[in-house]
Order: structure tokens, then C-alpha cells, then sequence
């Protein structure tokens, strides 16, 4: 396999990532970039278009915010574009998400709790953890701004199978930035602590049932490399990404919320 | 423990009469005061059961009675642990006071209404017997270092969070005793009774109740170190209160500009987790609990700012201990009595939280 050439001296922190994909990914010489990295401020969905049109084989969408282009973005383009959410692009989400299908069903209490340093978009954080509960916990049924405040804003729901759904983004600069998931079931549950975007270290995933604890293999990967790594299998024709079908799908949750 | 009645150095062991010898007396204070026979000797137990008063008054070779006056009226009773149902609790604590007792403990909660409160108020004033509340974490090692660990998070914290997962009592009454008298049948599930129906969720008032429940049988526990951290809750706001099946709660509030939010789960599990955290801009404190009902050590404090973290504990002793010893204190005059217009504080907090949600659950309905 040949590396497919991106463009990393445009994009903060890419030449770390291809580093740690040296054989999957090679900084662009001349022409253009096979991958395009997008930011992910407002206007995203136009930019992804545009590079997608532009020949890019599969485009990779930083910390996406809040954008209305979302239910715009064409058919053709949707499967080719990955949404490099910080906390639920983390592979240990995804793990977590298979862990806790068998318990979905069974949920007495979904919660899901987010710190962040101050300064961080609470519209945009609430999407990563909505993206990460409907991975993990499944999509909610329903979800509610409680209060929101300068300092944390908190949302209730339900989960499909009827449990309470609580979130929290709550602003803090002591420590850094972390999720945490919780399913609780009448007799166990799944605990999800997924750390920072910044560092590798892994998501703990612990899963309690009868017959005691399980801490699930631990993937020290960053939530970047892991998106990354997904547009080079698009690229290579390998999958496809549901991320737009699925960011498209919790929108109108998330503009509930959003009010 | 019983048969000796003065300490090595010649002072005599503190004399304690229990009123209800139920779980709570026989898992928790028994077992907490065997620790400390250096300070403590059982002098009475009495329970409305008769059997039950002299099954565990023969454990602690102590008198058995039936009365509660009997108990008030015996001289080797110098401090009153009130360990009944709830709904007795006021009633009791206030003829101990009047009955000249050094000190009365009460387990939580306090009492069950504003009236309730105000008139241990009087009581304790007029009479200047000092009252403890089981509020066991309060008395924990962990947090009384969380304390001073803390700096200025009281003022500056914006969020607080209580979580509680807890298997059903009946798992650590079982390491922690040999209960007397348990129900037949499978463990109990917590706050409702094997014979009981499943409670019917439609009924708002039913929800209420179980959310009252909720709040004076499990979250009074932090609820004063929630507190610690709230300058006043004369405006407390309920925005969210719902049900966790097959018994918890999940409460949002908002009090004195804090936000507060109080999570449950009491259910089939194993795994205990019992957490209280504050957050603020520049600064965390969590505090992990041990379990109800064992001798399990303190909490863990974990106080963190943007470059490190502190931990406190665990230390050897936890709560229950903790207020035994604090009580000593009190008897023996080197130790002050808790401010009894912050315990009576402390319950009203609870009290608005509970009639919050009640409103909250009708109004939602309305
Ligand atoms: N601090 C803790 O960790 C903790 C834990 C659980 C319960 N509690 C509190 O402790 C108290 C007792 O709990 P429990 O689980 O043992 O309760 P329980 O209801 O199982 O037992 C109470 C006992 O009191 C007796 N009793 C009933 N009416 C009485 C009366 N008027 N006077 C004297 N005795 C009477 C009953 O016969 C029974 O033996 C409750 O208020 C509860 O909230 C505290």
C-alpha cells in the first residue's frame, strides 16, 4: 500500500499524526492532497464539500462545531467524511460501544460527564458527548436543557429504553479534559473514562456483571490518530463513515437542546 | 466489653443505651464500639421487639427493655443512640434531652419535618444537650482531611456531585454482623419489601414519595458536605428530580449560585461507589467513600489543582468510628458538640430538597 499524501502545514498537530502513520500517510509533495484535513469551525460541511469536489478521497472534519451545511452535504460525500470528534472518536468509545450493547436494553440510569478547560464551545462539546452517548448508551429518546450556565450546563432525557439520560459539561481548569460514561443496569453496568484529545492514554472501560469486573484491553491511541486511521481505510476503499448519517440523525436532539 | 465499667486509667467507660436495635445498631454501632471499649461500654438496648432487644442486649451483656422510658430512667445510660425508624426519631431525641443525657446520637435522618426540626431546636437550647446525627461521612477521617485540604473550593466551587451505587444493605450487613432476625427470603431490596407490589410509577404521588425517600434515606448522608460548599439554599430551585428503578433518584437543584447534582442507583449489584465531588475554576476535590455498615477504613480525598494532585487517606478508621470517638469528646469536655442550628440547617436543606421535588413531580404533571 502507498501512503496518501496530505497537506500537514496548514493543520496544527497533523505532522504528529502522520508520523505515527508513516506508511498509511505522507506529507504532500506537489499537486493536491489525497486527504484533506478541514477545520471544524462553522461553514465545515461547505469546506468538506469543496474538498471532496476538489478530488479528495476522504476528508477529515477537526473538533467539528455546530454547522447548519450538515443536512446539505451530498450523498456522494457523506461516506468519505470523518468527524474527528475529541472524546467520541477516542477508540476506547468505540470499544465501549460494543461492551455496552448488551446492556442498553437493561439501563436503570445513563449519564454522561464532561470537564473542560475554560474557553472550550459548550455547543460544540455537547455534540462530541451526544455523538459518544449514542454510540455508547444508544441514540436518546429524548434530551432537555436543564440550566446552562457560564460555568456548566446540564441537559436531561431518557434513553430508548426508558432510563433517565443525565449530561453535564462542567468547566474547570484543574486537570484536563475527560468523559465520562456511565450505564448502570439492575445489576452491573459499564463505566467509560475517556481522557483528553491531547494525549494517547487510553479510555478505561470497565464492565461490571455477576461475575465481577472487567477492564477491557487498553488502546493508547489519540481520538486524531483513530480518525485519521478510518480515512485511510475510506480511501482505500475499504469502508465507509456513517459519521454526517449519524451527526445528521442527532440533530434535531441536539437543537433541542441547543434551543 | 460489658463487664468492666472504668478505663485502665480509672475513668469510667461511657455508658450507652440503644432506642431501636435493628440493622443499623447491630452492623454498625455494636461493631464500632467493640473497636473502642476503651471509651464505651452498652449499658441498655431497647426495641419495641422484644426479642430483638434481648438478643442484642445479650450480645453487649447489657440490659434489654421494651420502654423507652425505662431506658431514659436507667442512670448507667449516659448517652441515648437513637437508631429507630425515622418516623420516631424527633420524638426520641427530644426526651433524651429532656432527659438530662450527656449526649444523644441520632442516626439519620434528624426528623422528618420543618415543625419536627424547630422543635429539637427549643429542645436544645433549653436543655444544652449535645446532639450528634449520624451523618457518618461527616466524621470520616478522608473528609475532615478533604477539609483542610480544600482551600478556597467552598467559596469559588460552581458544581457539586453526589453519586451512590450501592448494593442492596443487606450485602454489608452480612459482613459486617450477624443480623438478628433478618427477613426470611432473599435479600431485601432496599426501601420497599419483598411483600410489597412493585410501586406503580404512573401514580405522581408515589413517585414523590419515593423521591422524598430518596432524599432523607440516602442522600442526607452528603448532604451537610454538599452544604459546606452552598453560602444558602433559601432559594433552592428543583429544575430536575426523576426515579431510578428499582430505587435512586437523579436531582438536579440550584442553590445559593451553585448547581448541585445528586445521582442514585440502589440495586442487584455487587460494586459499591459512593463519590462526592465539587468542581470549581482552578481546583477539584473528590472524596471516595467505603460502604455503609463495614469497618472498611475512611474515604479517599483526592484535591486537585492544574499542576497536581493531593490525596488524603485512606485512613484506618471511617465515620461510624468517627462520631463514636467525637462523641467521647464531648462527654469527657475536650471536644465541642456540633452546632446544633447547623445540624437542624442541615436538615432543612434535605427537607426543601424533598418538598422541592414533590412540587417539581406535580407541577411537571400539571
Ligand atoms: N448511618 C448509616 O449508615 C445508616 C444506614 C442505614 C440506616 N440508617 C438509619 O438508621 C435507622 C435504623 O435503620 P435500620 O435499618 O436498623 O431500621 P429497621 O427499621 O430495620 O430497624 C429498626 C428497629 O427499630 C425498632 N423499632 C421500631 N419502632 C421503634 C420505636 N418506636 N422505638 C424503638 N425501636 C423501634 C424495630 O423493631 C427495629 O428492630 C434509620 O433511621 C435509618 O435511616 C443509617
Amino acid at each position: 500500500m502507498s501512503a496518501f499524501s496530505v497537506d500537514t502545514t496548514h493543520t496544527a498537530g497533523l505532522a504528529e499524526i502522520v508520523a505515527s502513520l508513516p506508511l498509511s500517510l505522507s506529507p504532500v509533495g506537489d499537486g493536491p492532497a489525497q486527504l484533506a484535513a478541514v477545520a471544524g469551525s462553522p461553514g465545515w460541511a461547505q469546506r468538506a464539500m469543496e474538498a471532496a469536489d476538489g478530488g479528495a478521497l476522504a476528508v477529515v472534519v477537526g473538533s467539528p462545531q455546530t454547522d447548519d451545511g450538515v443536512a446539505a452535504l451530498a450523498s456522494e460525500t457523506a461516506p468519505r467524511v470523518v468527524l474527528a470528534w475529541d472524546f467520541a472518536a477516542n477508540p476506547g468509545v468505540l470499544a465501549a460501544a460494543d461492551a455496552a450493547a448488551p446492556l442498553r436494553e437493561s439501563a436503570v440510569l445513563a449519564e454522561a460527564t464532561l470537564a473542560v478547560p475554560s474557553g472550550t464551545d459548550l455547543d460544540a462539546a455537547l455534540l462530541d458527548v451526544l455523538v459518544a452517548v449514542d454510540r455508547v448508551a444508544g441514540e436518546p429518546a429524548s434530551l432537555r436543557s436543564l440550566h446552562r450556565g457560564a460555568n456548566s450546563w446540564h441537559l436531561a432525557g431518557g434513553t430508548r429504553s426508558g432510563a433517565p439520560l443525565a449530561l453535564s459539561l462542567v468547566v474547570t481548569d484543574a486537570a484536563s479534559a475527560s468523559l465520562r460514561l456511565r450505564i448502570l443496569t439492575d445489576d452491573g453496568g459499564l463505566t467509560a473514562v475517556v481522557p483528553s484529545p491531547d494525549t494517547a492514554a487510553p479510555a478505561e472501560i470497565r464492565v461490571v456483571a455477576r461475575d465481577g469486573e472487567r477492564l477491557l484491553p487498553t488502546l493508547w491511541e489519540t481520538s486524531r490518530r483513530a480518525s485519521w486511521r478510518r480515512a485511510v481505510a475510506i480511501a482505500a476503499g475499504d469502508t465507509i463513515s456513517g459519521d454526517i448519517a449519524e451527526l445528521h440523525r442527532l440533530t434535531p436532539l441536539a437543537a433541542a437542546a441547543l434551543g | 466489653m460489658p463487664h468492666t465499667t472504668h478505663t485502665e486509667d480509672g475513668s469510667p467507660l461511657i455508658g450507652v443505651g440503644f432506642l431501636g436495635a435493628g440493622p443499623v445498631t447491630q452492623a454498625i454501632h455494636l461493631p464500632s464500639l467493640a473497636r473502642l471499649t476503651d471509651l464505651f461500654a452498652v449499658a441498655h438496648v431497647m426495641d419495641v421487639d422484644g426479642g430483638v432487644a434481648a438478643d442484642v442486649a445479650a450480645r453487649a451483656g447489657a440490659r434489654h427493655s421494651t420502654s423507652m422510658e425505662e431506658l431514659l430512667a436507667d442512670p448507667r445510660v449516659e448517652v441515648v443512640a437513637i437508631c429507630s425508624p425515622h418516623k420516631f426519631h424527633a420524638t426520641q431525641v427530644i426526651a433524651a434531652c429532656r432527659a438530662g443525657k450527656k449526649a444523644v446520637l441520632c442516626e439519620k435522618p434528624f426528623a422528618v419535618s420543618g415543625e419536627e426540626a424547630a422543635e429539637i431546636a427549643a429542645v436544645s437550647d433549653e436543655t444544652g444537650v449535645p446532639i450528634v446525627v449520624g451523618a457518618m461521612h461527616t466524621f470520616d477521617p478522608g473528609w475532615l482531611a478533604a477539609e483542610q485540604l480544600m482551600g478556597d473550593l467552598p467559596e469559588t466551587a460552581h458544581t457539586l456531585r453526589s453519586s451512590v451505587v450501592l448494593p442492596p444493605n443487606a450485602r454489608f450487613e452480612d459482613f459486617a454482623t450477624q443480623v438478628f432476625t433478618r427477613p426470611p427470603g432473599p435479600t431485601r431490596p432496599p426501601l420497599t419489601h419483598p411483600s410489597r407490589p412493585e410501586p406503580d410509577l404512573s401514580d405522581l404521588a408515589v413517585v414523590a414519595t419515593m423521591l422524598e425517600g430518596g432524599v432523607l434515606g440516602l442522600a442526607i448522608h452528603d448532604l451537610p458536605i454538599v452544604r459546606r460548599f452552598v453560602p444558602r439554599f433559601d432559594d433552592l430551585e428543583v429544575l430536575h428530580a426523576e426515579i431510578v428503578r428499582p430505587f435512586g433518584y437523579v436531582f438536579l437543584l440550584q442553590a445559593g449560585g451553585r448547581t448541585i447534582e445528586l445521582t442514585a442507583a440502589m440495586n442487584a449489584t455487587w460494586k459499591p461507589d459512593w463519590t462526592f465531588e465539587a468542581i470549581g475554576p482552578d481546583s477539584t476535590l473528590k472524596v471516595t467513600f467505603t460502604p455503609s455498615y463495614v469497618q472498611a477504613g475512611s474515604a479517599v480525598a483526592e484535591f486537585t489543582t492544574a499542576d497536581q494532585t493531593t490525596v488524603a487517606g485512606p485512613f484506618g478508621c471511617n465515620g461510624y468510628e468517627g462520631e463514636w470517638r467525637r462523641i467521647a469528646g464531648i462527654v469527657r469536655g475536650t471536644e465541642q458538640a456540633p452546632d446544633a442550628a447547623t445540624l437542624i440547617d442541615d436538615l432543612r436543606f434535605a427537607l426543601a430538597i424533598a418538598d422541592g421535588a414533590r412540587a417539581h413531580v406535580l407541577e411537571a404533571a400539571a
